[in-house]
């Protein structure tokens, strides 16, 4: 039967609804409408029901024609209902069975808020994602969550994005074919994170992915999937090409990092063409690679620069300080054949360190980094002052034979800051004792029957000791260098060190303050040391009771315990009365800090707080909190002695 | 009863007090933590943001429903200390035994006596109900007047058209909802507040306005059919001089609001029921300012299919409990069922819960529709009465679930087959269908989908909005 005259007419009602009972008389289409029906009519009672009521629309007066009007497209409408097709013609492609994630039986109340949060708008997101990582980590793995969590990467809320990730990647390899699912190699940050975690997940796994998406990509998306190739050695080839084709700087860029990982003969060839024709990139792209091709690569566009600049070949003060400034930043870190001689010919070129006044700053490494060469008002490179930091940093880092002797030389010949990589590499040649006498030699000059302390000495030694940190898996001491030239606080273990001499604790807690950063540094983390002096212990305490800063008195108190000390009966209290002031988060920090029984802490608490009541310290920034340390009070006092608390 | 995490999730008045409760458990902060000698106690401290920590005990009498007491001012009830001192127990903690506390042990006799004294008046013969037969007349009288005016107000809005809507002020439809109110017809009224939504949703979204007349339009024509049904459902009502409920659906459609005494003395209500979950959501009724809770339920000895409803109106979102998915099978000793056809509201008093078995799913996939015809059937005898909802909820039968080009397709056992769509009508918070994709392990030959049947307009077509898949072994729930 054809229903078509049915909605036809259904139509027309329905206009009528929207245009007004008013016009009814006018509408002629209406009326056809009608009209065609009457054929159904005939053959089904229903459809004579349907005219019979369409023509009680028309005779029904104007003011109850609303009535008739809905009366007569109720019937309309159930008869359509009841004409409803079902079924659907094609083949039936069955549904995928590898559905990535678990089926758990989550309430409404346990999930609607967490997926509300990962894709809604709006403050307290983070937070509540967050507390539900801690509390509930498997609610991640449900099937409804991970489609959520991946469409997050995309979030506009940058932490919350790169949370996301962080969860996703807790899942494991299993959630790729989702990431893969719906990729847009031209999209945005969303896409980039879904690059990156792949790579991070599977690696060189799915490098038929990163390749396959690759000739559609667009921006990050590319960068993040030429980065993406660095783990298929096989993609050499293309990323030679890469580096020649890509328009864009950060992809182009990109595509020289992961090449000059590659060690292969082309490579090196490429990297060497680039150094003669712009030798800032090629240094750029050397800087802290640490493979043998890497220090050939560097050895001999420096060399090539050093050549040029003996040969008086033209390069305005810019331009050769900005290779130059190029290149030893390249250097940190490089070693083997023809570096040595690289730093001999720097040193020559740039004379001693300019550092007769001028006391080095923390890190003198900074000023280079951080210098930038204009040629409108080219500045003094800081090259003199940085090369030593420069060859102790490969010296501590790298432990290459040939560069501390390198270093030692450098010392004997030129003194001054020299005596940074020196020493450090004099830590590495000689055993404890040696290295020990021979940094006390140069610490302290013989006037007539005394002994003075060389105070340049005393800041270059610092240094050096500052980074030799205590690893306790391994029980014995590393280096620890900059990670990064970006970000100074970022660190990573060098070489090992042969034990400290004993005899350097009592040194440098007789030398006082001014080596107090050194001996926390070398104490830290360290637990029995047979033969220690004992005045360094006295001394220790001395230092965490007179220092203002709360940060270093906590690192001491670990130092103190990890020692043996034991006498911690108020001594929070002892503390901060010597200080004459306190606050209440800098009291909570200390009470963490201290190990001793939560009871105890309760104790000590309770004192600070009747001194803070009754006026007997001072407050700094006015700011104690009474009820929160009522309630941390009766926290610790009914803690059993057995359980840590974690700090607040 | 066995004290498990879904049992503290069920009495706590909303997620968010749980979970506080979890976290103050898990934070070390309850203290002296003791019970009574047989069990039924158990109290202890908690550390609050003051000085003095709060004193919580729970009362376990009655296990299915614990009495909750703690000293902290919170008016959520049962606090977040009470549900941490379940999570203590839960966590298998330490509690001492020892006498209870004086100031319990008052508390209990207090209850006990009020709880006898309800009892006894429970007992005692019932006066019969004075009617107060003219109020009630009156009353009658002015729903009467309530429902020409509201017909009244409905020729008005089709003479001038629906297009007219998009000139108006929704106000004046706000103001009409309103004085509907004073004629006791909050259904009627409901109407008019969906219609003044609909304006306003012409005026900020013209590009929307064919799909607010539609919508407008099906408005008109429910209300039509009530105020024609509903005026002689109560003139006859006022000639019979018959004022008690009855069992129809126009009493709730004209405003009316059952009471559980009424729906048992009318003998809407079964004995013994056993009822398990099939699907659970939450949307929101902004004509009637409220939080619409709806879960689906089947009962494992008929197969019926019908649905619970919690309200939370947005001003008492805090005093109004909410309700939550539930997993297990539910024991109800006195089911209430609300008039009406097909999928019925239902409501019950007090129930317990059991796990749900093997066997209770075997069952299950025993009740679904015989083929998808006889749903379709079934569907479509309900949803053309214009007072019923323009949707089925029903179980049917897998025989394969798959894809056409786009679309999704279940095909029955007996080789017939609907599409599946997310109903549009129930916002894109409710779409689930693509969900079916992401079900690890599939959806088996053998298993049974839930969901609503309606009819869509645009192709004039009865789909399936799946909601869950049930299968030997689980309840795979698309949504909640």
């Amino acid at each position: 039967m054809n229903l078509q005259p049915l909605f036809d007419l259904k139509e027309r009602l329905e206009h009528t609804a929207v245009a007004g009972t008013g016009l009814l008389d006018e509408d002629f289409r209406l009326k056809r409408a009608r009209e065609s029906l009457a054929p159904l009519a005939a053959a089904s009672p229903v459809f004579g029901k349907i005219t019979a009521g369409v023509d009680a629309l028309f005779a029904a007066p104007q003011e109850t024609r609303g009535g008739a009007l809905l009366d007569v497209l109720a019937l309309v409408d159930a008869v359509v209902y009841t004409q409803g097709s079902t079924g659907c013609q094609g083949d039936l492609s069955p549904l995928p069975t590898d559905g990535v994630g678990t089926l758990r039986p989550l309430s409404y109340g346990q999930l609607h808020p967490l997926l509300e949060a990962l894709t809604g708008t709006g403050s307290g997101r983070f937070s509540l994602v967050a507390d539900v990582r801690k509390e509930h980590p498997e609610y991640f793995s449900d099937y409804r969550v991970l489609p959520a969590l991946i469409e997050g990467l995309g979030d506009g809320y940058v932490d919350m994005a790169d949370q996301n990730a962080e969860i996703l990647k807790e899942q494991g390899e299993k959630i790729i074919p989702l990431l893969k699912e719906g990729f847009d190699p031209e999209g945005k940050g969303g896409m980039v994170r879904r690059v990156r975690l792949i790579q991070e997940l599977a690696g060189e796994k799915e490098n038929d992915f990163y390749l396959a998406q690759l000739p559609q990509s667009k921006k990050e998306v590319r960068t993040e999937l030429i980065r993406a190739l660095c783990h298929d050695s096989h993609n050499t080839p293309l990323l030679l090409e890469l580096c020649q084709t890509e328009k864009r700087g950060e992809s182009r860029d990109c595509a020289h990092e992961i090449l000059v990982k590659q060690e292969t003969p082309e490579v090196e060839e490429y990297f060497l063409a680039l150094g003669k024709k712009n030798p800032v990139q090629a240094f750029t792209y050397l800087l802290g690679e640490k493979t043998a091709m890497a220090s050939r690569l560097t050895a001999a566009i420096a060399q090539e620069q050093i050549k040029n600049l003996r040969t008086g070949k033209k390069l305005s003060d810019s331009q050769r300080n900005e290779r130059f400034r190029a290149l030893f930043l390249a250097l940190i870190g490089k070693t083997g054949p023809g570096i040595a001689d690289i730093f001999r010919e720097a040193v020559e070129l740039f004379g001693e360190p300019d550092g007769k006044g001028k006391k080095p700053g923390i890190d003198p490494l900074r000023d280079l980094i951080f210098y930038t060469v204009s040629s409108s008002n080219p500045s003094q490179p800081p090259f003199a002052v940085s090369l030593p930091y420069v060859l102790a940093m490969t010296v501590m880092g790298r432990g290459d034979r040939e560069l501390c002797d390198l270093a030692v030389e450098l010392y004997e010949r030129e003194g001054g800051a020299y005596l940074v990589p020196a020493f450090a590499a004099q830590l590495l040649i000689k055993d404890s004792a040696e290295s020990y006498e021979w940094a006390k030699e140069r610490l302290f000059k013989r006037e007539f029957l005394k002994k003075t302390v060389q105070e340049d000495c005393l800041s270059f030694i610092r240094y050096v000791l500052m980074r030799v940190k205590w690893n306790r898996e391994e029980n014995g001491y590393r280096f620890m260098v900059r990670a990064s030239l970006r970000n100074e606080w970022e660190m990573e273990m060098g070489v090992p060190v042969p034990c400290l001499d004993v005899r350097w604790f009592e040194l440098l807690a007789q030398l006082g303050k001014d080596m107090d950063d050194a001996l926390a540094a070398v104490l830290s983390d360290r637990q029995e040391i047979p033969g220690l002096s004992k005045l360094v212990v006295p001394y220790v305490y001395q230092e965490t009771m007179s220092t203002l800063s709360v940060y270093s008195a906590a690192e001491w108190i670990r130092i103190l315990n990890a020692l043996g000390w034991d006498r911690w009966d108020d001594f929070v209290v002892r503390y901060f009365l010597k200080q004459g002031q306190v606050s209440f988060p800098e009291c909570m920090m200390l009470l963490n800090t201290l190990p001793v029984p939560p009871k105890e802490k309760a104790a000590q608490l309770r004192k600070m707080d009747e001194l803070v009541r009754n006026k007997k310290i001072n407050l700094r920034h006015n700011y104690w909190e009474e009820n929160m340390a009522a309630a941390r009070i009766h926290e610790w006092e009914n803690q059993p002695s057995g359980e840590e608390t974690s700090g607040s | 009863m066995e004290l498990t995490e879904q049992f503290i999730l069920r009495q706590a008045p909303n997620p968010a007090a749980a979970e506080n409760g979890r976290k103050l458990s898990r934070g070390g902060k309850f203290s002296g933590l003791h019970r009574s000698e047989d069990g039924s106690v158990c109290w202890g401290e908690c550390a609050g943001s003051g000085k003095t920590p709060y004193r919580v005990s729970i009362d376990w009498a009655d296990p299915d429903s614990p009495i909750c007491r703690c000293s902290c001012p919170s008016r959520q009830f049962p606090c977040k200390h009470a549900l941490g001192l379940m999570f203590e127990q839960l966590s298998g903690k330490n509690f001492e035994t020892a006498a209870i506390p004086q100031d319990i042990v008052d508390k209990r006799e207090k209850q006990a006596a009020k709880a006898a004294k309800k009892e006894a008046a429970a007992q005692a013969p019932k006066k019969p109900k004075k009617t107060n037969t003219a109020a009630q007349a009156k009353r009658l009288a002015r729903q009467l007047e309530g429902l020409d005016m509201a017909e009244k107000m409905a020729e008005e809005l089709l003479h001038a058209g629906l297009a007219s809507m998009a000139g108006s002020s929704a106000q004046t439809y706000e103001k009409l909802a309103k004085d509907l109110g004073n004629y006791y017809l909050t259904g009627p009224q409901i109407a008019f507040s969906r219609i003044a939504l609909a304006v306003r949703e012409i005026q900020q979204s013209p590009e929307r306005a064919e799909s607010a007349y539609a919508e407008a339009l099906r408005i008109l024509i429910a209300l039509r059919s009530t105020i024609k049904k509903g005026r002689s459902f109560l003139q006859n009502k006022l000639e019979a001089g018959q004022y008690s409920a009855e069992d129809s659906v126009l009493f709730e459609a004209l405003g009316g609001v059952w009471r559980l005494e009424d729906l048992h003395a009318i003998g809407s209500y079964k004995e013994n029921a056993r009822l398990v979950q099939l699907s659970f959501d939450v949307s929101e009724d902004e004509a009637r300012r409220e939080f619409v809770e709806r879960a689906f339920w089947i009962d494992l000895d008929t197969g019926r299919i019908d649905q619970t409803l919690n309200l939370r109106p947005y001003k008492a979102l805090k005093y109004v409990k909410a309700e939550d998915s539930f997993f297990e099978r539910m024991e109800i000793p006195t089911l209430y069922y609300y008039p009406g056809e097909g999928c019925r509201r239902i409501r019950w008093e007090s129930a317990a819960s059991l796990p749900v078995t093997q066997e209770d799913r075997a069952k299950l996939l025993s009740l679904t529709q015989p083929e998808l015809a006889a749903a379709v059937k079934l569907t479509k005898s309900q949803i053309k009465n214009t007072l019923l909802p323009k949707y089925v909820p029903v179980l049917v039968p897998v025989g394969r679930v798959g894809m056409v080009g786009e679309q999704f397709v279940l095909e029955d056992p007996a080789g017939g087959r609907i599409v599946l769509r997310d109903r549009t009508e129930d916002g894109e918070d409710h779409a689930c269908t693509a969900r079916l994709a992401k079900v690890p392990g599939g959806v088996p030959a053998g298993a049974a989908l839930f969901g609503l049947l309606f009819y869509e307009e645009s192709d004039r077509s009865l789909c399936l909005h799946p909601y869950s898949v049930v299968t030997c072994s689980q309840i795979v729930r698309l949504l909640y």
